[in-house]
């Protein structure tokens, strides 16, 4: 505050003479002159605001707008009729958004808990003092850096019920009788893709909650120490609560990431077989770019971006929470 | 001296924003160019980069421009999958080419949508329509008008291993559906397929069984016909054999092309434009191409690529001079040759000087374009398509065929035309 009161005084001469002319009364100066002497922050912020307005807010828009209006390629040029919320009636009345609402929450959900829990598991392994550990933490990463593309297909193969590694041990190994299908039969191949992207999502939940832990103040384990308590009791105690923020947001941005899920789908299963792979997103986009149905799509897309703004709201309320306490 | 650096600086942003606005308006805008009698046709197609059909095009082009001074191309690559998006993008922002060459199955929706011309009148003067085979033809029709001119075809047929054909002691391919189903299980071993196909969730599952469902005397309006029952029902009683791998539900043509060519599987269906790749890079494989297998009677389904000029062009008359040549015999026959490409007029199918017409296996070909039929069931056909790959991988995931049929013909049924 005080700072910003200097700037007005010490611009205030400059701006008298302006003013002086124009014969305004006195509040309206100080107002104008704080505009004017913010004037070249909004500058710096403005290409960043026109980006996100253009690339982002427009297109968030026109989304929300095409998902109340009837268009499909027949009509892509010309007239786009209104129709209310027909078309989320018809998004919700179908059977494939219901279940592709129900892989995608399922998908989710799995995906995060394994990720965070084997990645925090990882983090507080990694979190020791042993010869070799930075060149396993970053080794552990290369999953995280691999394209998606290389990542779904090297799987595809995997899962492979001909030639595929995956089958291949666990028949030597005695747990199978015979070789399993794993992306051809409805009942596994949400699970063989879940698999696959927590194999993918570890290493970045193992880095953040490294980092989480790394930042941990080393005193109050000396002063538990010193106390007697235990290594468990310095865990749950100490370790637990002081990483809840740094575990929230890593939940937060994993659930919307995890939502959000595309390339993966499209590069294994492509929603199939039948629809035991279909999510959200996918759902969207074969309506659209498919079936060329964009006022569908539209509803999907906003449904898919309701569901996030949610799970965001809840986190801010979270996080204020959390503040206050 | 401060607000005046401001205001510089707002206006220089303001400026350039401006301009970059301009800039890339009046490029993309320039397909009409005529300021020097010169005429700049754009055309978009998706042969991919060095491929024989490539080749094939650019060739084309080269040729036209040599011949006409007044006529210059510019030539845009857009791989497969994004064509439709992308013309969908140029109907939106008004920003179409002047020509396209497109995948025959979509032809009608984007006839329908407006995007391509209307060119009855000028395919009536031109009077050479009827040298065309019947089922390309049609899938540049919509409503009794033309929308484009078909420029090459292809078909599918029963690709097969002759080396394991005699290890087997089996002499001829398989002609009806239940030899078919019995050869597919005698060449089966705990290594080899029988057969490959594609059943993956994309188009090339409904190319691939809609020769079944014609062969059997049914189609699209009546999916749930004992007929397309027992179509369907071939494929998973193969599947079931054994003859087929179960992994056919996540295959693709390519994919199918691999087990063929490394020996995994005995037999495959696939088009001619994987016989260049299968010489190139399999010199020892010793195969043979054959007619589809017949059920009531004989079918396969018509693949290939159309010409289109877009209701947008300002040179219509130019972009259909163009097509018209395209279509000469003389100028058609030897640049199909070079595609690996079959052509649909029979004044140049009939050609002797062809290859088409001293090689063996393409004759196959061309001899099954004759019973080829087009995907030629209106604008819904892409969410028509979708329904069929789902009831496939259905019954290959060993659901009840007369339940999935029903369900999927009731789905059907509302968005034929």
């Amino acid at each position: 505050m005080e700072a910003n009161a200097k700037v007005i005084t010490k611009d205030n001469s400059e701006s008298k003479r302006n003013l002086n002319l124009k014969n305004a009364p006195n509040p309206k100066k100080e107002k104008s002159s704080l505009i004017r002497n913010n004037a070249s922050k909004y500058i710096f912020i403005l290409p960043a605001f026109l980006f996100v307005l253009f690339f982002m807010l427009y297109p968030i828009f026109y989304n929300i707008v095409i998902s109340f209006q009837d268009v499909s390629i027949a009509n892509l040029r010309g007239e786009k009729p209104f129709v209310g919320l027909a078309n989320y009636v018809e998004v919700f009345q179908s059977e494939k958004f219901l279940i592709s609402l129900k892989n995608t929450t399922i998908y989710t959900v799995s995906s995060i808990v394994f990720q965070l829990g084997i990645g925090f598991l990882l983090a507080l392994f990694f979190n020791q003092k042993f010869p070799l550990r930075n060149f396993f933490r970053s080794i552990m990463l290369l999953a995280w850096l691999t394209p998606l593309v290389i990542t779904g297909n090297l799987f595809k193969w995997l899962y492979d019920v001909d030639y595929g590694v995956i089958n291949y041990i666990l028949v030597q190994i005695g747990i199978l009788s015979e070789p399993i299908n794993w992306l051809g039969q409805q009942s596994t191949a949400l699970i063989a893709i879940i698999i696959t992207n927590i194999w993918i999502g570890i290493p970045f939940n193992m880095i953040l909650l490294l980092s989480a832990l790394q930042a941990l103040p080393t005193d109050v384990y000396e002063a538990a120490k010193i106390d007697g308590a235990n290594k468990f009791q310095s865990f749950f105690k100490i370790t637990v609560p002081l990483l809840r923020p740094a575990v929230l947001v890593i939940l937060i941005l994993g659930i919307i990431y995890t939502f959000k899920v595309f390339d993966i789908i499209l590069i294994m299963t492509g929603g199939g077989p039948v629809n035991a792979t279909q999510v959200l997103p996918f759902y969207g986009y074969e309506l659209a770019f498919i079936n060329f149905d964009f006022g569908l799509s539209g509803a999907v897309a906003t449904i898919i971006l309701v569901i996030l703004l949610c799970i965001s709201l809840i986190y801010l309320y979270m996080v204020r929470k959390e503040e206050s306490m | 001296m401060k607000e005046k650096m401001y205001w510089g600086v707002i206006s220089f942003i303001l400026i350039s924003l401006f301009l970059v606005g301009c800039s890339s308006g009046s490029e993309t805008s320039g397909s009409g160019d005529e300021s020097d009698g010169v005429v700049t046709l754009e055309v978009w197609d998706y042969n991919s980069p060095d491929s024989p059909s490539e080749d094939q095009l650019l060739g084309l082009l080269e040729q036209y421009e040599e011949s006409n001074e007044n006529v210059k191309f510019k030539r845009t690559y857009i791989p497969f999958g994004d064509l439709k998006t992308k013309l969908l993008q140029g109907v939106a922002g008004n920003e179409l080419p002047d020509i396209v060459l497109i995948d025959n199955p979509d032809h009608q929706s984007f006839a329908e949508a407006g995007v391509f011309a209307d060119i009855t009148d000028e395919v009536n003067e031109w009077g050479e329509a009827d040298l065309y085979y019947e089922g390309p033809m049609a899938s540049v029709m919509l409503d009794g008008k033309y929308y484009g001119i078909p420029n090459d075809s292809n078909a599918l047929a029963l690709y097969y291993n002759k080396d394991l054909f005699n290890e087997a002691g089996i002499d001829n391919p398989p002609k009806t559906w239940d030899e078919l189903r019995e050869v597919a299980k005698e060449l089966t071993t705990s290594e080899t397929k029988g057969l490959a196909i594609a059943g993956a969730k994309i188009e090339e599952a409904t190319f691939q069984f809609l020769p079944y469902l014609w062969q059997s005397g049914a189609d699209l309006d009546n999916f749930d016909s004992p007929e397309a029952i027992s179509a369907m029902k071939l494929i998973q009683d193969m599947v079931n054999d054994g003859s087929i791998s179960e992994n056919v539900i996540n295959m693709d043509q390519n994919d199918a092309l691999v087990q063929f060519q490394t020996g995994k599987a005995a037999m495959m269906v696939n088009g001619p434009w994987q016989l260049p790749r299968l010489r190139e890079e399999s010199a020892d494989l010793n195969f043979e191409v054959a007619l589809m297998p017949e059920g009531k009677q004989a079918a396969s389904i018509l693949g290939g690529e159309n010409w289109a000029i877009t209701s947008t062009t300002e040179n219509k008359d130019e972009a259909w001079e163009f097509l018209k040549w395209t279509q000469q015999p003389d100028v058609m026959g030897p640049l199909h040759e070079l595609g690996g490409q079959l052509p649909n007029r029979s004044d140049v199918a009939e050609d002797e000087q062809y290859e088409w017409n001293e090689d063996k296996q393409m004759q196959v070909f061309v001899q099954q374009i004759q019973t080829a039929k087009p995907r030629a069931y209106g604008s819904n056909y892409p969410e028509i398509s979708t329904i069929v790959q789902e009831a496939i991988q259905r019954a290959l995931t060993d659901e009840d065929v007369e339940t999935v049929m029903k369900e999927s013909a009731e789905k059907i049924n509302p968005l034929l035309p």
